[in-house]
């Protein structure tokens, strides 16, 4: 048979746990994560992943043509049409006013 | 009007558009090549005078480089096909020889801006919606071609291919509706309200996609199958006695399909659509839109494929093959 004393600090320790637990989820709910000790540097690494990134866009060099002789007179083929696109201008600069 | 220029980069053709008087001068190139490496110096000879009349670049390892329609024409000749410097609407970076190519054609058909500084706007493709592809990199595309015409002296700025057709097509509907520029490499889309494009996108499959299924089923050469499809006589939805027009038909078929059920998906529910007040008017220009029965299909494929606009009407461009580079050349005096 376990003593008075003895109950006594069985139900204190369930009570803390029980407590502990409560805190613990009201924290979760609350701040969504629980850090106990703060980690100052590693916060600071977080960030500065989301702020800098690298181009890795396609560098364009310089396309040479050098040495290539043409061997003709004319390229292509040239066509003159009556149209007359000033109309069509002022409409679209209005509209883009 | 001032020395501003429009140019049409596209897979098959470039076209310049430059006013002149009050009308436009437009200067069309065939964008393909075909080399020819001689291994010996009396073949060299030889071939170079074969070569005499026709358009081609003499290159510093002394091989030949065929430009253009007679480049087509001598791939045909020697039973192969021509290349294009150009895949599917934009230059490829792994393609050395492509881009060399291209930067003599841009540069010869441009020539140098009468002042430096003059604005040229050319068309670039819209981000397809049909592939996922690492090599298709517009803005590599786009910055390859404003390095070309930069060292011709001119303010090179890029704007969607489809945005171009609306400028020259919707002219009588206040700039509004849909352009739909069917290409050779690619299809692509602008809805356009009232002079801003609200909507654009691109698919991978057109003109090229033809010849190389058609080329597959017939066991042609592409070339072949392209020259044939441009200048034989086929109306799309109709049966043909010749096969290799017959399965360009119904590859035409297929296309316009999927292109219009594209067209459909992308547009229902896209939270940048304008909500429009008026039926729309569709304006379909491009080499592959010039077969017969194109537009109607187009319209037809449109309704069975549950578009989700009304549509007023669906017409082609007054002029299919310059139409881009006219609306490159109106945009080139306001933007």
């Amino acid at each position: 048979m376990l003593s008075t004393a003895d109950i006594m600090i069985i139900i204190l320790v369930i009570m803390n746990i029980i407590s502990f637990g409560i805190g613990y989820l009201f924290a979760k709910l609350n701040f969504g994560y629980i850090n106990i000790i703060p980690n100052k540097e590693h916060q600071v690494v977080q960030q500065v992943k989301h702020n800098i990134s690298i181009d890795d866009t396609k560098f364009v060099t310089k396309i040479s043509t050098d040495g290539m002789e043409k061997k003709y007179n004319c390229l292509g083929e040239t066509t003159v049409i009556a149209e007359d696109i000033n109309s069509s201008v002022n409409k679209l600069k209005n509209l883009k006013k | 009007m001032n020395n501003n220029v429009g140019l049409d980069v596209g897979t098959s053709f470039i076209v310049l558009a430059k006013n002149k008087d009050n009308n436009i001068l437009y200067t069309d190139f065939r964008d393909a090549f075909y080399i020819i490496k001689p291994t010996t110096p009396v073949a060299t000879k030889m071939i170079e005078k074969g070569l005499s009349g026709k358009v081609f670049i003499k290159d510093s390892d002394n091989s030949f480089i065929l430009l253009g329609k007679d480049a087509i024409e001598k791939a045909i000749e020697r039973n192969d096909s021509a290349k294009r410097p150009m895949f599917k609407g934009v230059v490829s970076a792994k393609e050395k020889e492509a881009k060399k190519v291209l930067a003599f054609i841009l540069k010869e058909v441009v020539g140098t801006a009468s002042s430096p500084g003059d604005k040229l706007i050319f068309c670039k493709p819209a981000q397809p919606v049909d592939i996922e592809d690492n090599d298709f990199d517009v803005g590599y595309h786009e910055d390859v071609v404003k390095s070309i015409l930069a060292e011709q002296g001119y303010d090179a700025r890029a704007i969607n291919e489809a945005e171009a057709l609306c400028y020259a097509g919707l002219e009588d509907s206040d700039y509004t509706g849909i352009g739909v520029s069917c290409g050779a490499g690619m299809t692509n889309v602008c809805v356009m309200l009232n002079g801003e494009p609200t909507v654009t996108f691109s698919t991978t499959k057109s003109g090229d996609w033809i010849d190389r299924m058609v080329s597959v089923a017939v066991g042609e050469p592409d070339s072949v199958v392209q020259a044939e499809k441009e200048q034989g006589s086929y109306i799309i939805g109709n049966h043909n006695d010749n096969p290799i027009l017959d399965a360009v038909c119904s590859y035409y078929e297929r296309l316009i399909d999927y292109t219009t059920k594209y067209l459909s998906v992308t547009l229902k529910n896209h939270k940048s659509l304008p909500k429009f007040k008026q039926p729309l008017k569709v304006v379909i220009a491009g080499g592959t839109s010039l077969a017969k029965g194109y537009v109607e299909t187009f319209h037809e494929k449109l309704k069975s494929n549950n578009f989700p606009l009304p549509i007023k009407e669906v017409v082609h461009a007054d002029d299919p093959l310059h139409a881009v580079a006219k609306g490159c050349l109106i945009a080139s005096q306001i933007l």
